[in-house]
């Protein structure tokens, strides 16, 4: 467990109803580590931009709270430590990209010299003079991360960052991430490409009709699933498992058997084993990807929300 | 606030529709207000006028001496206009671009950035309100210089007070576009609604109701600001008037007109920090 000092930014309850009634997120309680990469996974409509923006100070919560490095979410203080890359890039058309760039750093008291590294940064120094209206979605974006970074903010929040990208684009943005997460910076991205949170997020927190489903380690939420057991004499094994675990737990393949572990510990498992006078001859956790992970949360939300 | 106020800068002086407004002003100022008026009484057909008219005198509208209530008599409703649409695109473009997101994420935070906007365009009003004076005035030297006549302008003090008249009176119907920006979190529908206040429900229906007579009109008028800005600039005076046609006489005195005006534009402004302060951007 991670301490409030480990955490970069927390949630705690933090819910936002629409004017329209609209309940878009409801009671989320986030943790993100100092120093990490951290996913916020969820499908369209399930609540991520609006999380995000009540991070940022875009929308104020109806309930909870939330701070962003160690300040309220929303207050200077915070805003002062965050660059938030939001679902639109949010720049001017009729300026240039190095423009741009010079009215966000006059808006922070920045000197001009971090425009021309912030540019180098994502490789768009040749094309600043252009109007940023004429770019490209990718170029736009290059734009729109180097008036992020530029501020040298402590912590990055990016919504979708690869939408709309071409494959290039998409690898750069993920190399971008990983960099920026090497120098120390705390990045939270919202995606519903499991595929990219898989690639570059150390923790994820996956959300679904407005509700945190699950948060931890990717590589947790990836392990915790199922158990494969190679054990002789099989039957005794099964008995065990099922007494550990519950008979609707344990699944018996042909020569081994499958148990769904939901919290139980591996170690207590093969000690149960070992003392009931089974052979184990391979115990193994099941390989999931997150995709196995996001639909089998998100389709128990459904069915329970049914 | 400096360095807000230098980013506000940045934007809105580099923003075409500035430019365009400009243009379309200096245009009006020079080819409808000062030019076919002048050439008209200089060269036109004279029989068109009432008898009696004394062309010279109409023509003397035109130089420098009378620049402050020729000026006034046009520029005003025109200049009000064009106002309110900065104060509408300035803010209702940062919703529609979704630049507003941007500017509310950054650390002055949506108060002092609004302070540094309205701060910005009053600044670009008077930069606007005195090109225009400047224009008329060597417009109305160089017809003065064409007719041989006088090129004395009006006392500076009257000058001053008339910058600054169309000054308050712009800056306020800019505070009214940014307001409805603020409300509508857009800029085509506050566009559409404050030209159509402006220009429909103030000059077309109290002005009709108004000449219709009927107390309560004219004390309802009393309280808009456009009659309260029509007050202000009438207390100028005004050029020749031809014998039979009667001046309107002034709703209220110039002082409270003046109040009124400012009163209008700090209440403009006060409720566009409200609205930005208390509602999300989207």
């Amino acid at each position: 467990m991670l301490g409030d000092m480990d955490l970069c930014v927390t949630a705690r309850a933090l819910s936002k109803r629409y004017d329209n009634g609209v309940l878009a997120v409801d009671s989320v309680d986030l943790h993100v580590p100092r120093g990490q990469v951290y996913g916020l996974l969820g499908p369209n409509g399930a609540g991520k931009t609006t999380t995000l923006r009540m991070l940022v100070g875009l929308i104020r919560p109806t309930a909870g709270d939330a701070t962003v490095a160690g300040h309220d979410a929303g207050s200077g203080e915070s805003r002062r430590h965050v660059g938030a890359l939001l679902d639109r890039f949010g720049l001017y058309p009729y300026l240039s990209g190095r423009d741009n760039l010079r009215v966000v750093a006059r808006y922070c008291g920045l000197e001009n010299r971090r425009i021309e590294l912030a540019l180098g940064e994502v490789g768009m120094t040749r094309d600043a003079n252009r109007k940023y209206g004429t770019y490209s979605r990718g170029m736009q974006q290059r734009i729109a991360l180097a008036a992020v970074l530029m501020r040298e903010p402590a912590i990055v929040i990016l919504d979708e960052p690869t939408s709309g990208l071409d494959p290039q684009g998409i690898l750069d943005m993920r190399t971008l991430v990983q960099e920026m997460s090497r120098s120390g910076r705390t990045v939270l991205l919202s995606s519903h490409h499991l595929s990219e949170v898989e690639q570059v997020c150390q923790t994820v927190g996956v959300i679904n009709r407005g509700r945190l489903v699950v948060e931890g380690p990717v590589s947790e939420l990836k392990g915790a699933g199922s158990l494969i057991v190679k054990a002789v004499p099989i039957e005794p094994a099964a008995h065990v498992l099922r007494a550990i675990a519950g008979a609707g737990r344990v699944i018996c393949r042909e020569d081994y058997l499958v148990m769904t572990l939901d919290g139980v510990p591996v170690r207590d498992i093969s000690r149960a084993l070992v003392s009931s006078g089974v052979d184990i001859l391979e115990l193994r956790q099941q390989e999931r990807s997150l995709e196995d992970v996001f639909f089998e949360l998100t389709s128990r939300v459904e069915a329970r929300t049914a | 606030m400096i360095e807000t106020f230098r980013a506000e800068w940045l934007k809105t002086t580099r923003r075409p529709a500035l430019w365009i407004l400009l243009g379309i002003l200096l245009s009006v100022l020079v080819f409808f207000v000062y030019l076919p008026g002048w050439w008209f009484f200089a060269h036109g057909p004279h029989g068109l006028l009432p008898a009696g008219t004394d062309v010279q005198q109409l023509k003397a509208e035109y130089y420098p001496r009378l620049i402050v209530p020729h000026f006034l008599s046009t520029m005003p409703s025109l200049m009000g206009a064009a106002c309110l649409s900065l104060g509408v695109l300035s803010l209702g473009s940062d919703y529609a671009w979704g630049t507003i997101h941007t500017i509310t994420s950054l650390p002055p935070g949506r108060l002092v950035s609004l302070a540094g906007r309205l701060t910005v365009l009053a600044a670009v009003v008077l930069g606007l309100d005195v090109f225009l004076w400047v224009v008329a005035w060597a417009v109305a030297m160089t017809l003065a210089g064409i007719d041989q006549a006088s090129a004395t302008g009006p006392p500076l003090q009257q000058m001053i007070a008339a910058v600054a008249t169309t000054w308050l009176i712009g800056s306020m119907w800019c505070s009214f576009g940014v307001m409805l920006a603020a409300a509508f979190r857009q800029s085509v529908v506050p566009l559409a609604v404050g030209l159509l206040y402006l220009l429909v429900i103030e000059g077309l229906v109290f002005n009709l109701l108004g000449s219709m007579g009927g107390d309560l009109v004219r004390e309802l008028e009393k309280l808009l600001p456009g009659p309260n800005a029509g007050a202000l600039i009438g207390a100028f005076g005004h050029g020749y008037v031809p014998a039979g046609v009667q001046v309107p006489t002034a709703l209220v005195g110039p002082w409270h007109a003046a109040e009124a005006v400012a009163a209008y534009l700090l209440l403009f402004c006060t409720v566009t920090a409200y609205l930005v302060r208390r509602r999300d951007p989207s």
